[in-house]
């Protein structure tokens, strides 16, 4: 379970760039449940995300992940627990090292790494059986360079990596935004198939409501750093693509409503 | 496929080059169908060149067909080569076949794409009908609520009305649910007031008359007088609703009147209730940003393509009916007013004289209604909305008969 207590995180504090990233955000994600965070640019999503995985320090508050306070810890020593696929598919392997060498490093996640063949055959075919289930013939490649294959070969080979050790929890940003569309419908696949199977607690940061309704089974929504909206079981059930269209177009016409128009209302609203 | 139009007298000649297949269908309907949203209602389709009629190409035109009757028009298929003769007969649809174009049709092209509406055209109802005006029930923003200040209204076939209501029976639950509504021919929409809901509605059946708990309404009894016809020319594409308001000024020649609008939106400026103002307990003014709480304002011109039906009361300043109900508009300060809108998916209507009752009732007896709003002009300089305004559309009008004010 990880739980969040009213972090914040402000860059460029005191300049005229400061942008209040976070603003006391607070946010507990149960076990086995799979959330999709959704909102504008600039919402805030991502950094929510980068926080929890260590990427910086936010400015106050605790994050605790299945009772272990990791505010303190540095990224690497989260990578322990937290599996990590990103929006660009080139980031989350190594481009010359082979399919079977990037699959190695990730069986030993969080574990001693040391100067010993770690490729032998016998890996190989656990290798190879795992891969397999992607369905993508990939199975035969397991000697080639990871930096030969599509981005959407690439991008399921490092979620099939980020989920191999069982993680405590498993954050996606944005992970299908760069992909072709029908790269992404495969990949939006794996990445349901290998959460229900693992049974896994993931948070994944989209761009697409299609995918946060098809996907999740909670829906969060961040504007300005700040959570507007919790769509979560029944609520989340009905929620439909149009639904939260109409929540973003409610919370920026919130934004459009200044003191120039209470004025006009107070004029003309009776 | 290649299609070209020809305006002829009232027909709007369609010429259809290709196939008409499942590739082609949905482009050839939705052609058609913007055809008629600009007030075509007689269309010829001339089918010399149609080399091809699938079952899809049948589908696009009893989609066609379809809304043609909606709007009472007319549709034909003239020239056919004998296959898609043959094929829309064995179909069932023979009667679109023509083997000549209709006597009446004009022999010449006539205006380019024009409309077979002139700007306006205004019918005459009934040139001596009036409406009472009154203010059943007054309450101000922001003031407390108690249940003296309600009022139980009902809404017969002869009332008009627009304020702030509640479909509860009782004023406990009622005062949770105070939302702007619209009433127009015994039929009420109204908006529950939450930032998530949609507009709901009444509708009087059998022995049923809607009623509702108002603390707000301006309620007109009588009949409308006139109906007059707007639609866009070269110049002037759209209407204002101060620019309509004049139109029934002039139309009625009264200072003081009553309106209902159907008419495809343009763009609509205005502001909704999200808290009712029933579970607000204390008399006083609603400073920002404490009033984003109790009202969402549209912040972008609004439901352009849709269909609006429009409730409204309007004063000129010689007129002697007041109320401060009635506040002036920024576009024009000579005008005091009050209007709400509801808003629907498009459906067209017929041209010429129409029918104010059956066609609401057409409304709502199709999708929906997705808003309701209190109208509002935004002069703000520069970030401004402006005013509300309407592609084409009917007005119906009558004067007020409140010689001494308000009764």
């Amino acid at each position: 379970m990880l739980k969040i207590y009213a972090i914040s995180k402000t860059f460029f504090p005191n300049t005229v760039n400061e942008v209040r990233a976070l603003q006391k955000v607070s946010l507990t994600i149960e076990e086995g449940s799979f959330t999709a965070i959704i909102g504008t640019n600039g919402s805030g999503k991502s950094t929510l995300l980068n926080a929890i995985a260590g990427t910086f320090f936010p400015d106050e508050g605790k994050i605790t992940l299945d009772g272990t306070e990791i505010i303190n810890w540095p990224e690497y020593k989260r990578a322990s627990l937290v599996g990590r696929v990103f929006q660009n598919p080139f980031a989350g392997s190594a481009a010359e090292m082979t399919i079977a060498e990037n699959i190695v490093m990730a069986m030993r996640r969080g574990q001693s790494r040391p100067l010993r063949q770690a490729v032998t055959l016998s890996v190989k075919e656990v290798i190879a059986e795992r891969v397999r289930l992607l369905k993508m013939g990939l199975e035969d490649r397991l000697d080639n360079p990871i930096g030969t294959l599509s981005g959407g070969q690439r991008q399921a080979l490092t979620l099939l990596m980020a989920t191999w050790l069982k993680p405590k929890l498993l954050l996606l940003d944005e992970h299908t935004a760069a992909l072709d569309p029908k790269s992404a419908a495969k990949v939006s696949e794996l990445t349901k198939n290998i959460i229900q199977q693992e049974k896994l607690t993931a948070l994944m940061v989209t761009h697409s409501m299609q995918q946060a309704v098809d996907l999740s089974d909670r829906i969060v929504m961040m504007h300005r750093g700040q959570i507007v909206e919790d769509y979560r079981d029944e609520m989340k059930k009905r929620v439909r693509v149009i639904d939260l269209m109409e929540t973003f177009d409610r919370v920026q016409k919130r934004e459009l409503f200044d003191e120039s128009v209470a004025a006009l209302l107070e004029k003309q609203y009776v | 496929m290649l299609l070209t139009q020809e305006q002829r007298g009232k027909y709007l000649v369609i010429a259809a080059n290709g196939r008409l297949d499942a590739t082609w269908a949905d482009y050839f309907a939705d052609t058609c169908l913007d055809h008629i949203r600009n007030g075509h209602h007689n269309l010829i389709l001339d089918a010399q060149e149609l080399s091809f009629l699938s079952s899809a190409g049948i589908r696009s035109l009893l989609r066609i067909n379809k809304e043609i009757l909606s709007v009472k028009g007319s549709f034909l298929i003239v020239n056919s080569a004998p296959f898609v003769a043959k094929t829309i007969e064995m179909t069932g649809f023979k009667q679109w076949l023509s083997e000549q174009l209709p006597e009446e049709i004009s022999t010449q092209k006539t205006n380019q794409l024009h409309s077979e509406v002139e700007k306006t055209e205004t019918y005459v109802l009934n040139p001596s009908a009036m409406l009472t005006l009154s203010v059943v029930a007054n309450w101000q923003p922001w003031q407390s609520l108690t249940p003296d200040k309600t009022y139980k209204l009902s809404f017969p076939n002869s009332v008009f009305a627009l304020g702030i209501g509640s479909a509860s029976d009782n004023f406990d639950e009622a005062k949770l649910s105070f939302g702007e509504f619209i009433a127009v021919g015994s039929h009420v929409i109204f908006q529950p007031p939450e930032v998530k809901s949609r507009p709901d509605y009444l509708i009087a059946e059998m022995d049923y008359i809607p009623e509702m708990i108002v603390i707000q309404a301006l309620c007109c009894q009588g009949e409308m007088s006139h109906l007059f016809r707007f639609s866009p020319e070269e110049r002037i594409l759209s209407f204002t609703i101060s620019e309509i308001i004049d139109l029934v000024f002039s139309t009625t020649k009264s200072n003081s009147v009553a309106f209902v609008i159907l008419a495809e939106v343009d763009g609509l400026v205005g502001a909704t209730l999200i808290q009712s103002p029933g579970q607000k307990s204390e008399k006083d003014i609603m400073p920002f940003p404490e009033i984003r709480e109790w009202l969402s304002f549209c912040g972008d011109r609004l439901f352009a393509g849709h269909q609006a039906l429009v409730f409204g009361i309007a004063t000129r300043k010689e007129s002697d009916v007041k109320h401060s109900l009635l506040r002036p508009l920024p576009a024009n300060p000579e005008i005091s007013g009050h209007i709400h809108a509801a808003v629907f998916p498009f459906q067209p209507l017929q041209n010429g004289k129409i029918d104010l009752i059956k066609n609401v009732q057409k409304f709502l007896n199709g999708p929906p209604p997705e808003a309701l709003l209190h109208l509002i002009d935004d002069d703000r300089p520069i970030v401004g909305l402006g005013q509300s305004s309407f592609i084409r559309g009917a007005c119906w009008c009558a004067p007020l008969q409140n010689k001494e004010g308000l009764v």
